[in-house]
């Protein structure tokens, strides 16, 4: 699954282990998620979107 | 809503540790009693043994569940996924070289290859060999997984 997590975290200056730390993750699962090699469960996925302040679709599309 | 307060004894490490000894202590006692009204009896030694085994399990158990609670979601996906499929694959390879290795030596070295050893310390060679392959097998397959994920 694509998603847009990197540019999202960019956009706000955020390192990636700012963004673990807001999330309750490691730097790694972050990284792993950016890459598209690791998919989130659902609580992780509405996390993100709560960061993140946008709807789940908006961040994760579909391949 | 606030979240209740720990236990004084659990925010306290002095008083944990103090607490701890005091346990030890109480059970150092018991074992000693029981030892010294029962004599050396078998029986007694043997369900000492089995209790100290089965507190240092619970002791590791908990610390198990301590150290579980504080992974994330990827990092226990890893240890999932190692401990299946990099136990199941160890397992596998270390049981092709050992059955391998049971046709190629011919039982007569074998016997005066393993005669020197005691059988007691023959099937715990066994057994730890066993634990060996699947302890290799998932701490490859764990960084199998890192590296597939980075």
């Amino acid at each position: 699954m694509n998603n847009r997590l990197k540019v999202l975290r960019a956009e706000r200056n955020w390192s990636q282990a700012e963004l673990a730390d807001r999330l309750g993750v490691s730097r790694q699962t972050v990284n792993a998620l950016e890459t598209g090699r690791y998919d989130p469960s659902l609580p992780l996925a509405f996390r993100i979107a709560r960061v993140f302040e946008q709807p789940i679709e908006s961040i994760f599309l579909e391949d | 809503m606030p979240s209740p307060k720990p236990p004084r004894i659990a925010r306290n490490p002095a008083l944990r540790y103090v607490a701890v000894m005091a346990a030890c202590m109480v059970f150092g006692g018991i074992a000693g009693a029981g030892a010294a009204v029962m004599g050396e009896l078998r029986a007694v030694s043997v369900a000492m043994m089995a209790f100290v085994i089965a507190l240092g399990m619970a002791g590791v158990i908990w610390m198990c569940v301590w150290w579980w609670r504080g992974l994330d979601e990827a990092a226990r996906e890893a240890h999932k996924w190692a401990w299946w499929w990099g136990s199941t694959f160890g397992l596998a390879i270390g049981g092709i070289v050992l059955l391998t290795g049971m046709v190629v030596i011919d039982a007569e070295q074998a016997q005066t290859a393993f005669a020197a050893y005691d059988p007691v310390d023959l099937i715990q060679g066994g057994v730890f060999s066993v634990i060996l392959v699947q302890t290799l097998g998932y701490a490859f397959a764990w960084v199998f997984w890192w590296a597939r994920h980075r």
